[in-house]
């Protein structure tokens, strides 16, 4: 049960934390200085730097005063891990969202904290940024845009940092609560030092966002478009400075360079770093990238048949295959990104394909990725225990064969990680279909239902237009208590919520 | 004897490698991206042969 004691030692942690937000709020000042107007917008950067100044003091006096005010504490623990995984989100995402708000880019304090939930969970869900040409995020002072982007990068790596770093420094931790934020155990660490794994992650971050930006600038995005989109990509987010994302370029060069950065953002690190230290053969070996390889072939050729069949929408081949290929991509590495104007994507998809980015979502990228969903590594091992299942059953009781899995070395399955696994799954599922009941209870269709609040948990971000400025409280309250639970997914809010309870003393 | 490489230039042949692998990547995932689009567009050209 969580004392005065512990709750002393996450509070101390929460206000480090806080404070290096109030740094990261200086990066938007930055840019309201080498941006200050732009023509044909309302609100101008220069104006927005007050905004942050102010928000960036009381996150900075509220961090200090966490952290200063508490003496020195033990080490943390697994039950601090976890309790600091869980509030660091809302609390974020709190603190973050009064720039927004202040700035005036909306009126309304829950879609400014919408927008801020959204982008520190890696989501890319908006209320206040999205709806077309000229109009959301095209709209917004270059320093909002900038910090919108910088939220979703620093929840891309705070969620790594935190699943890799905190996790495994909390030594008591068992191979359940491991696999229970990425699947990173043991064998896939980085490094065995761990400020030298948070080094190593946030070089390769920082270097990876170079790199892409530079992709995306060569495919004809200008510069600050090219690097907010990397940063977004990068973390599979899926914001854009756009109100209608990726469409609004209309560039097949710049659909392609998204691509890359969202299948990039959506791989294995421990695999990138295998890759990186000369064994580039595990790319291809890797069981989670040949299963994104094989259901990426899949769903795309499945997508392709139902957007070109004359029951769907009759699109002509090439373009169905451009927009299942891109979707499936966009859906499976949970980034959202769409290559369809806001507004025209429930019309312009049959709700069979929008059935199938509902599943693509609910897969998700790797393990120890910024991806959600319920990760390929788990899908991958569940269609396996079906076969071994069947194996089993059929062989004489004698037979023992094994069961393996090459994932950077050959590993062995064990039968609480199956069950690990399962429960895993039980929940998600659970969570998206309580949410679609409240999502139907306003009316909207059984897929756009089930699609949004799936949209939601995987931290994905496509939107069927349920989410927007005129949706009800209660279904953006529901979206992001979804966007929250699975980023951290879901099992630590459980643990945590329990305990509270006298019965775990 | 040889000379002992100096940090930085042990830093820079580290970047340099990591540059390597990442741009070594990129060129996998394009080409798993040829290979995918290259397969989809032969299943569908074949669904609309059989059709």
């Amino acid at each position: 049960m969580m004392g005065i004691k512990d709750s002393k030692i996450v509070v101390k942690d929460l206000g480090f934390l806080l404070m290096l937000i109030a740094v990261a709020m200086m990066i938007p000042v930055i840019v309201g200085l080498i941006y200050p107007d732009s023509a044909g917008i309302p609100i101008s950067s220069s104006e927005t730097i007050d905004d942050f100044l102010l928000a960036s003091a009381l996150t900075g006096a509220v961090g200090a005063a966490c952290y200063f005010m508490i003496g020195k504490v033990e080490d943390m623990g697994l039950k601090h891990a976890i309790a600091l995984t869980v509030i660091f989100w809302p609390i974020a995402s709190f603190f973050s969202s009064l720039p927004i708000f202040t700035s005036g880019v909306t009126t309304s304090f829950v879609d400014a904290f919408f927008e801020a939930v959204s982008g520190w969970t890696t989501t890319g869900l908006t209320t206040i940024a999205g709806g077309g040409a000229g109009v959301g995020a095209d709209l917004f002072p270059h320093s909002i845009n900038m910090w919108r982007h910088l939220m979703q990068f620093m929840g891309g790596i705070g969620i790594l940092l935190i699943s890799i770093v905190v996790i495994t420094q909390a030594r008591t931790g068992s191979e359940s609560i491991s696999m229970m934020t990425s699947e990173f155990s043991s064998a896939d660490r980085v490094r065995p030092n761990i400020i030298g794994t948070a080094k190593t992650l946030l070089y390769l971050f920082l270097l990876l966002l170079f790199i892409c930006s530079v992709i995306l600038l060569i495919a004809g995005m200008n510069p600050f478009d090219a690097v907010t989109h990397a940063m977004a990509g990068l973390c599979t987010g899926g914001f854009s400075t756009h109100g209608d994302s990726i469409a609004y370029f209309n560039n097949p060069a710049i659909e392609m360079a998204t691509v890359i950065v969202m299948i990039i953002g959506s791989t294995n690190f421990a695999v990138h770093l295998t890759v990186f230290s000369g064994n580039y053969r595990e790319f291809f070996k890797n069981v989670e990238t040949r299963a994104f390889m094989i259901l990426l072939l899949a769903f795309t050729v499945v997508g392709a048949i139902w957007l070109s069949s004359p029951v769907a929408y009759g699109a002509q081949s090439t373009a169905a295959l451009e927009n299942s290929f891109y979707h499936t991509v966009s859906a499976m590495t949970t980034t959202g990104w769409t290559i369809v104007p806001a507004g025209v994507f429930p019309s312009f998809f049959s709700p069979m394909f929008v059935f199938m980015l509902t599943i693509c979502m609910l897969i998700g990228g790797s393990s120890a990725s910024t991806s959600g969903g319920i990760r390929q590594i788990r899908l991958v091992l569940i269609m396996k225990s079906i076969w071994w299942h069947i194996k089993k059953s059929l062989m004489p009781p004698t037979v023992v064969f094994p069961r393996n899995y090459h994932h950077i070395v050959k590993k062995t399955v064990t039968d609480s990680r199956m069950t690990d696994i399962y429960l895993f799954v039980s929940i998600y599922l659970l969570t998206v279909l309580l949410s679609a009941c409240v999502l139907m209870a306003h009316g909207y269709s059984v897929e756009n239902s089930l699609f949004e609040p799936a949209s939601a948990l995987t931290s994905t971000g496509m939107s069927t237009g349920v989410t927007s400025f005129t949706a009800p409280l209660d279904v953006k309250m529901i979206l992001m208590i979804d966007m929250w639970f699975g980023r951290i997914d879901v099992i630590p809010v459980l643990l945590f919520i329990a305990s509270f309870s006298r019965k775990f003393r | 004897m040889p000379r002992r490489p100096t940090s930085t230039e042990k830093s820079l042949r580290n970047l340099l490698s990591l540059v390597g692998g990442i741009l070594l990547e990129i060129v996998f995932v394009v080409w798993f991206m040829v290979l995918i689009l290259g397969a989809a567009s032969a299943t569908l050209f074949l669904l609309h042969l059989v059709s």
